[in-house]
């Protein structure tokens, strides 16, 4: 019996192959997009993981400073006498030419063997340990080192890019640590008699293993970003599945009856339908991950990009095939497909045995859900603006983007109702007035296209708002920052010295450009110097508060600048002292944007650092001239100090490489949003041909009474223009709001700056012809398909023996 | 003696066959008919005897595959596609067994509909005419909240109220009970006369066909 009756139930899908096309390519365009997503997640979490495991020895035991500053080397011995068995690290950033790399500098004799990493290390340790030194790095960093360092260079497949291990001595050398000790790794077996490092060593604390590394906790505010995407390209696509499961369910309704009527309990009937749905469900979640790899291995690259201009995270551009993907695919895909059909299901569960088998009329406007839609999208909308007034916090953002953007999916079918109903009391014409009534009544079947086609267009133009001020602001700052015409990197310090004597005789002024790194308030980060009696820094830099004499206290090193992620994550004030290594207290005299950097900054007059700082790496120079003479200096330059290319890089080049990193940054968000668009613009298609089998009914009375074909067939094509730009049109507004909330709650709880929101409307017309050209493109078969319909197919309408 | 009403229909020699999964279909075999104004006709026949498709011909639904039909002096076989529609707008009215109302449109706006198209819109004929057919109550209801009476009430309504110099009907009363699809047709030849309209009307039934002025019955594709 039950195979019978699944034979029955299948022959649906037989009849109806579009239908089950549509079914499956929406449910795996939506699992497809969300596993993508997922993955690329997965493989840059991995990534960070497997850096920090072999960067920071992060699955042992660390000791580290207990007040930012360095472990003095006694400390270490102390401890190594006591019997513990702690092996010393000592790191930073250097400088090799142009080529800035983290240091790590480590002890292959003492280092636990769990640390991993070290194996080709001590296979040739005497190379590693005696000068001019090895450096281990991986094949890519080897690559921009060549010619650039004087010390043997040994590729690594475990190191990440952008990193070397070194032997300590030589690190201590090259980072002028003078013995000082960033932190000790601690082997995990340890003598059991052993004092506790409490008693030895007061000034240095425990970090237990298993720590999450610093750039998996900087970038997960993107990963989080991404994730929301794929979420709502997945619950774009589950609009499909909906749309195509309801009129799949509706349409057998008939046959439901007969079944049961036949004998068929309710429960097996359920028990069918669970059973075609999940053998649906698996087979599109399996296209569908099959899909999402290709669409990782597509974005992926872009994103490495990303994640490497913003946050400096290393995240290889290739893709390994996880069988996790696999699982979590298939998992989203069963699970859309249960929400989709949840509704479908229940209604089946709960159909009394006699009721009319007659299919839900799609054309029958139903006036209760819409109302009842209206009430819970303003209720959304209501509880986002709330949640935006007074709420705090990136899961609050997230709270306010998800209000915002259901309420006004759910508003979206009531307010174009209301403007249709408007419409036809204001036409006079009879074929007018049915155009905007007959419009009303397609609504119930087109709302969730529509309402898909709301969702990708407002996170179009939201998204793209947020972009592109972000971009007029970061070149604006960037012409403003980048004041200095060429910018000059010595090799080595005995270079520096030279330039340093030969620079101010051939230009108007030389800006160092001189950092330390140092933990200031618990974050490791850059403190630089900068030589604030020159105007350039008066004129060029943008502060977004200060004292009024800033730049002279800061000259006078009575003060200092904070960028605007310290003092928003840190919650500073101007007047607020800042506690900088060696025992330095300075007040914060301002706060200046410092787009497209993660990590804090402080800024300090230039004779303070050094004075404070005198071992701080002198390399690298900003150097004001006349732009005329730019050129004839770059020339000079090399010309006098043979410096190679990439060490003298003029502004305009400088200016053309960050544009060219922020537009890569954020070319994964464009890829995405055309997908999303993409999908939404399929859901349409499918709504537009699931109406157009079922319009006839509905048009051929008209045509009987004397409207041609052509003309119902043109109605047609302006009904749909007429819905697609009503969306659109509120698409924008809807679009705008989430601009803002991501320029003022996201991105300041996710990057730390707050950029001010400007406004496009040549995009959004460039959006607008786009979603047209979609917009014909998906009315263009049901169109053709009307246009072509025969006579005969239409009289079949008033046929009496149907 | 000359027949004062003059020829509003006139269908010579019209054959019609239909492509089936079976072969050629032939429907009509040369049908020879008229129809003067004012007149009302019954067309009977069997199942499949091809009541329906001559009268989808005469209204310009459909094309013939041989023969003339000639409607208010239109040579349908001479019309092209806006033509018909223009002949549909205007010329005839079309009541059908499913009524096929608008649904998206009220009862009043889809009384007016066919009026308008044909620009013939007349509030007081239309007000007279919802009088006569006692829907006057209905016309802020939507056609699925009538029931079949009614909507065929509506539909009867909507032809007339463009006053159309042939009605067309196919079954009008086949889909209502016994005393109300009496009802209904009284009601639809009084009102056809009264508009000085002609009635062409398919119907399964000899006691309906007696109440026309005239009946004609198809077998196999002719008149008998």
């Amino acid at each position: 019996m039950r195979w019978t009756a699944a034979t029955a139930l299948l022959s649906h899908w037989r009849r109806h192959p579009l239908q089950l096309v549509t079914l499956l390519f929406g449910l795996s365009l939506a699992t497809a997009l969300w596993s993508g997503v997922q993955a690329i997640n997965a493989e840059a979490r991995a990534s960070y993981a497997r850096a920090a495991s072999v960067l920071d020895q992060n699955e042992l035991t660390q000791l580290v400073p207990r007040d930012g500053d360095g472990i003095p080397q006694g400390t270490y011995a102390r401890l190594r006498r006591a019997g513990w068995d702690v092996s010393p690290v000592s790191e930073g950033e250097y400088r090799f030419g142009a080529v800035r790399l983290r240091i790590i500098g480590v002890d292959p004799l003492t280092m636990p063997a769990t640390a991993g990493g070290f194996e080709e290390a001590t296979s040739d340790l005497t190379a590693f340990i005696s000068e001019p030194g090895m450096l281990m790095v991986s094949q890519a960093t080897a690559l921009r080192l060549e010619g650039n360092t004087d010390m043997r260079l040994k590729v690594s497949v475990d190191v990440p890019d952008g990193a070397g291990f070194v032997d300590i001595s030589i690190a201590d050398r090259l980072l002028k640590k003078q013995g000082e000790l960033t932190r000790l790794v601690v082997a995990a077996d340890q003598r059991p008699d052993l004092p506790s490092i409490d008693s030895l060593a007061p000034e240095i604390v425990v970090q237990p293993p298993g720590e999450r590394p610093d750039v998996a906790q900087l970038t997960d505010s993107f990963h989080l970003n991404l994730t929301a995407f794929g979420f709502l390209a997945f619950a774009v696509g589950l609009f499909i599945v909906y749309a195509a499961i309801g009129l799949a369910f509706d349409q057998r309704r008939a046959t439901f009856r007969t079944l049961r009527s036949l004998g068929l309990s309710l429960s097996s009937l359920t028990l069918l339908l669970i059973t075609e749905l999940l053998a649906l469900a698996f087979l599109a979640g399996l296209i569908g991950v099959v899909m999402g790899y290709f669409v990782a291995s597509f974005l992926l690259p872009g994103v490495a990009a990303t994640l490497q201009g913003l946050y400096g995270a290393s995240v290889p551009g290739t893709l390994s095939i996880r069988p996790e993907w696999w699982a979590t695919g298939l998992g989203i895909a069963i699970a859309g497909t249960i929400v989709s059909s949840a509704q479908g299901l229940w209604r089946v569960y709960r159909m009394p045995l006699l009721t009319a088998a007659q299919p839900r009329a799609w054309a029958r406007a139903s006036a209760n859900g819409i109302r009842l839609q209206l009430l819970m999208g303003s209720g959304l909308l209501l509880a986002s603006v709330l949640l935006a007034t007074f709420g705090d916090g990136l899961a609050v953002g997230f709270a306010v983007l998800g209000s915002l953007l259901l309420g006004s999916a759910l508003v979206l079918p009531g307010v174009l109702a209301g403007g249709l109903v408007i419409m036809q009391r204001r036409s006079s014409g009879a074929l007018a007035g049915w155009f905007w009534a007959d419009t009303r009544q397609q609504l119930p079947a087109l709302s969730l296209a529509l309402m898909a086609l709301l969702l990708a267009l407002a996170a179009n133009v939201g998204v793209g708002t947020m972009v592109s001020s972000f971009r007029l602001t970061f070149i604006g700052w960037l012409d403003q920052r980048l004041a200095a015409e060429l910018y000059v990197t010595a090799r080595n310090e005995e270079e520096a010295a030279r330039l340093r004597a030969w620079l101010p005789n051939h230009s108007i002024s030389v800006l160092p450009i001189w950092s330390v790194e140092g933990e200031v308030l618990g974050e490791r980060l850059q403190i630089f110097g900068a030589a604030a009696n020159d105007p350039t820094y008066r004129d060029n830099w943008p502060l977004l508060s200060g004292t009024a004499d800033v730049w002279d206290r800061v000259a006078m090193g009575q003060g200092a600048l904070a960028n605007e992620q310290l003092w928003r994550r840190k919650g500073l004030a101007i007047g607020n002292t800042l506690a900088l290594p060696g025992g330095w207290s300075i007040p914060v005299v301002g706060v200046y944007s410092d787009y497209g950097n993660p990590k804090g900054q402080v800024i300090v007059g230039i004779d303070s650092l050094t004075e404070r700082y005198p071992d701080v790496s002198k390399l690298r120079y900003g150097v004001r001239i006349a732009p005329a003479k730019a050129a004839a200096l770059q020339e000079s330059l090399t010309a006098e100090f043979g410096l190679p290319a990439e060490n003298i890089v003029d502004q305009a080049s400088l200016k053309r490489q960050s544009r060219a990193v922020f537009d890569q940054t954020f070319a994964v968000t464009g890829a995405l949003n055309v997908f999303t668009l993409g999908v939404a613009g399929f859901a349409m298609f499918s709504s537009l041909l699931t109406l157009s089998g079922i319009r006839l009914p509905q048009l051929a009375p008209v045509w009987a009474m004397g409207i041609r074909r052509r003309d119902l067939a043109m109605l047609e094509v302006l009904r749909t223009l007429v819905l697609w730009l009503a969306t659109f049109a509120a698409a924008i507004p809807v679009g705008l709001a989430l601009a803002w909330v991501l320029l003022t709650i996201v991105n300041v709880e996710a990057f730390g700056w707050r950029l001010p929101m400007r406004i496009f409307p040549m995009d959004w017309l460039i959006l607008g012809l786009v979603a047209l050209a979609a917009a014909i493109l998906s009315v263009f078969i049901p169109l053709r398909r009307l246009a072509t319909i025969g006579p005969a197919e239409l009289l079949r309408v008033f046929a009496n023996e149907r | 003696m000359i027949d004062p009403r003059p020829m509003l229909l006139s269908i010579r020699n019209v054959k019609k066959s239909y492509t089936t999964a079976e072969g050629r279909l032939e429907i009509l075999r040369g049908i020879d008919f008229d129809l003067d104004a004012g007149e009302s006709v019954a067309l009977t026949g069997e199942s499949g005897s091809g009541k329906s498709t001559l009268l989808h011909l005469a209204a310009g639904l459909d094309h013939a595959d041989g023969g003339e039909i000639v409607s208010s002096g239109h040579a349908l076989a001479d019309l092209d596609d806006k033509g018909r529609a223009e002949y549909r707008r205007t010329s005839v009215g079309l009541v059908f067994q499913q009524f096929n109302l608008i649904p998206s449109l009220d009862v009043g706006a889809n009384i007016s509909f066919h009026a308008k198209l044909a620009g013939r819109y007349d509030p007081r004929w239309e007000q007279e005419l919802v009088t006569l057919l006692g829907i006057k109550m209905l016309l802020s209801r939507y056609p699925e909240q009538l029931s079949g009476g009614q909507q065929q009430r509506v539909a009867i309504g909507r032809t007339l109220a463009a006053k159309p110099p042939l009605v067309l009907a196919d079954e009008p009363t086949g889909n209502l009970d016994e005393a109300t699809g009496d009802a209904v047709l009284a009601l639809m030849l009084s009102l056809t006369k009264s508009a000085g309209a002609a009635l062409l009307l398919v119907t399964h039934s000899s006691r309906l066909a007696a109440a026309l002025d005239r009946r004609v019955h198809l077998r196999g594709g002719k008149v008998v």
